[in-house]
């Protein structure tokens, strides 16, 4: 009862954000995916690329070796590695630093915590829901990116789209819980700015690192460098190690996010 | 029965003192006042017993329950009510009952709307619509509608207009009536003075004295007002346990602790034109715990 009482509340706090990300995303895809057959019949645009800086579309692209003329690459470049990072990424760690940050900013994790509520069960209640949302928002991603292969010209195997499909949840996940832990250790507003900047830091870390013996060397700490969506798409096989690296890297910070919470001083 | 008890109690943020080894024992059904400063640590010890914060030694029990392994029983009994209440700015009232209510099934609204009708609170509005008073009154009915066999009140009265406040202190009496213990904290004497049989005072983190109201009040501290017919020298009233509080050739005001014999009689040496004798305050009493700081 208490559980699903803060997991319902945490999702009709969302009534208007999530419908408008939603409806932004399936927007968004079907005119990438709708200008797709006129961008790859183009010759031109074709030479375009192939003259363009490869350092750029490292960058743009989150790493080298994207065709970014077949559909796997296209629909990677222009959504799954950058766009749809910055959509969705952007309202998984807003929701997340809620969990804990916000309700102590705003003094109302008194309100709950007064209430009998055990610490875990709050966070876990405040997961699920968050996690549904994600969920949501992926299948719609995701159905979105399927439906434009059978409205346009847009050849994607299915195989391909759910091997995706459960790379990103994973890849989500891990985001979640990260800046879930962020936010029982800081407030909002500095959790979510240390999740972006580690997104950011780990997309110029594995971008860059194809250019840079240097840098290469520590590609290894980028989790792009396990995010190779276009290569997913292509081989519709389930990037079973990525995926095991992100929801281990989720389970670790979760359990910091269990531990630190269950002992933290509420300030007043 | 103690419903609360603390032994050693102590709370340090890093190197800051916020309580330090408070032995405090609440009985059942009984109204304690929990008096002192602004910093004194009485947050601190309200916040502790919730589970809220987490006390760096000592030990704690609510109805004989741990406060650290326990909390949440603890917690299914007790209503709260904070010195500075906070709620979902977009919630109605009425949303945020309901959502506080469901977090308690086994417990029966009856009190909710009673509640509601008594503290005259419009439901409908949004909370950040709410004045203080009721965000107060808001807190209030969240705390009482479950009726608690605990209430721990910090502070419950800021905001509240006066004939609100007489109708809080008729709650607690009832509440107090009907079994239930309260556990009031607070720097405004007259909410204890009108309500508590016991008071425990806080004074920097420690508890200085715990004592029944009537004798708290019974504490020797009066205040004269004698207007003479001549002048008078302010230092024929230079005697032990009396303060000379202002002094007019012909009028003085004198502060007296303890006993009254020797300043009546000195009174009784000159023409007198009116006397003024009365009790001081509690807030006078309690003052005397604290010397000149902060009250």
């Amino acid at each position: 009862m208490r559980f699903l009482n803060l997991y319902w509340r945490t999702i009709k706090d969302r009534k208007v954000s999530w419908p408008t990300v939603a409806a932004s995303l399936i927007l968004y895809i079907l005119i990438i995916v709708g200008i797709y057959p006129a961008f790859a019949q183009n010759p031109a645009f074709s030479q375009i690329v192939k003259a363009y800086p490869k350092a750029m579309l490292s960058l743009l692209a989150g790493g080298s070796g994207t065709d970014m003329m077949s559909p796997e690459g296209f629909i990677s470049l222009e959504f799954l590695q950058i766009w749809g990072m910055i959509i969705i990424a952007g309202f998984v760690m807003t929701t997340a630093a809620s969990i804990v940050a916000r309700e102590v900013d705003g003094h109302t994790m008194d309100l709950l915590l007064t209430e009998p509520i055990d610490r875990v069960e709050y966070l876990m209640a405040r997961l699920t829901a968050d996690i549904t949302m994600m969920l949501g928002l992926v299948a719609v991603t995701m159905g979105s990116i399927w439906a434009g292969t059978k409205m346009f010209d847009f050849p994607l195997h299915l195989d391909g789209v759910l091997a995706v499909t459960v790379l990103i949840i994973s890849l989500y996940l891990m985001i979640e819980c990260f800046t879930l832990a962020m936010g029982v250790f800081m407030e909002r507003g500095r959790a979510i700015i240390v999740s972006v900047a580690v997104l950011i830091g780990s997309h110029l870390l594995n971008s860059l690192g194809d250019f840079s013996d240097t840098i290469k060397g520590f590609q290894w700490l980028s989790f792009f460098n396990y995010y190779k969506p276009a290569e997913v798409l292509k081989d519709g096989l389930v990037p079973w190690p990525s995926i095991w690296l992100f929801l281990g890297v989720a389970l670790i910070f979760l359990t910091i996010a269990v531990v630190i919470f269950r002992e933290k001083d509420i300030p007043a | 029965m103690a419903v609360i008890e603390t032994k050693g109690l102590t709370k340090y943020y890093g190197k800051s003192r916020g309580i330090e080894g408070l032995d405090l024992l609440v009985n059942e059904g009984e109204i304690f006042g929990f008096l002192g400063p602004n910093g004194a640590g009485k947050t601190t010890t309200i916040r502790s017993l919730l589970g809220l914060i987490f006390p760096t030694g000592g030990t704690a029990s609510v109805f004989g329950l741990d406060i650290i392994r326990d909390s949440v029983a603890i917690r299914s009994r007790v209503g709260y009510i904070p010195g500075e209440p906070n709620f979902y700015p977009k919630m109605t009232g009425h949303e945020l009952l309901d959502y506080l209510a469901r977090f308690r099934p086994d417990h029966q609204i009856a009190l909710r709307d009673e509640l509601v009708e008594r503290f005259n609170l419009d439901l409908k509005k949004r909370c950040k619509d709410y004045s203080r008073g009721n965000k107060q009154k808001l807190a209030i009915i969240i705390a009482c509608m479950h009726d608690p066999d605990l209430l721990v009140l910090d502070e419950p009265t800021l905001g509240l207009d006066p004939i609100m406040q007489k109708e809080f202190y008729a709650l607690m009496l009832e509440s107090s009536r009907r079994g239930r213990t309260v556990l009031l904290s607070s720097h405004i004497l007259g909410d204890v003075d009108k309500t508590c049989e016991r008071v425990g005072i806080i004074k920097e983190g420690h508890l200085v004295a715990v004592e029944k109201v009537t004798q708290l009040e019974s504490k020797k501290v009066h205040r004269v007002n004698a207007v003479f017919a001549d002048k008078v020298d302010a230092k024929e009233f230079d005697l032990p346990g009396v303060t000379v509080v202002r002094h007019n050739e012909k009028t003085v005001e004198l502060k007296v602790k303890g006993e009254i014999d020797t300043v009546v009689k000195t009174l009784g040496r000159h023409k007198l034109v009116d006397l003024d004798f009365e009790h001081a305050s509690l807030e006078e009493v309690f003052l005397e715990f604290y010397g000149a700081e902060e009250a």
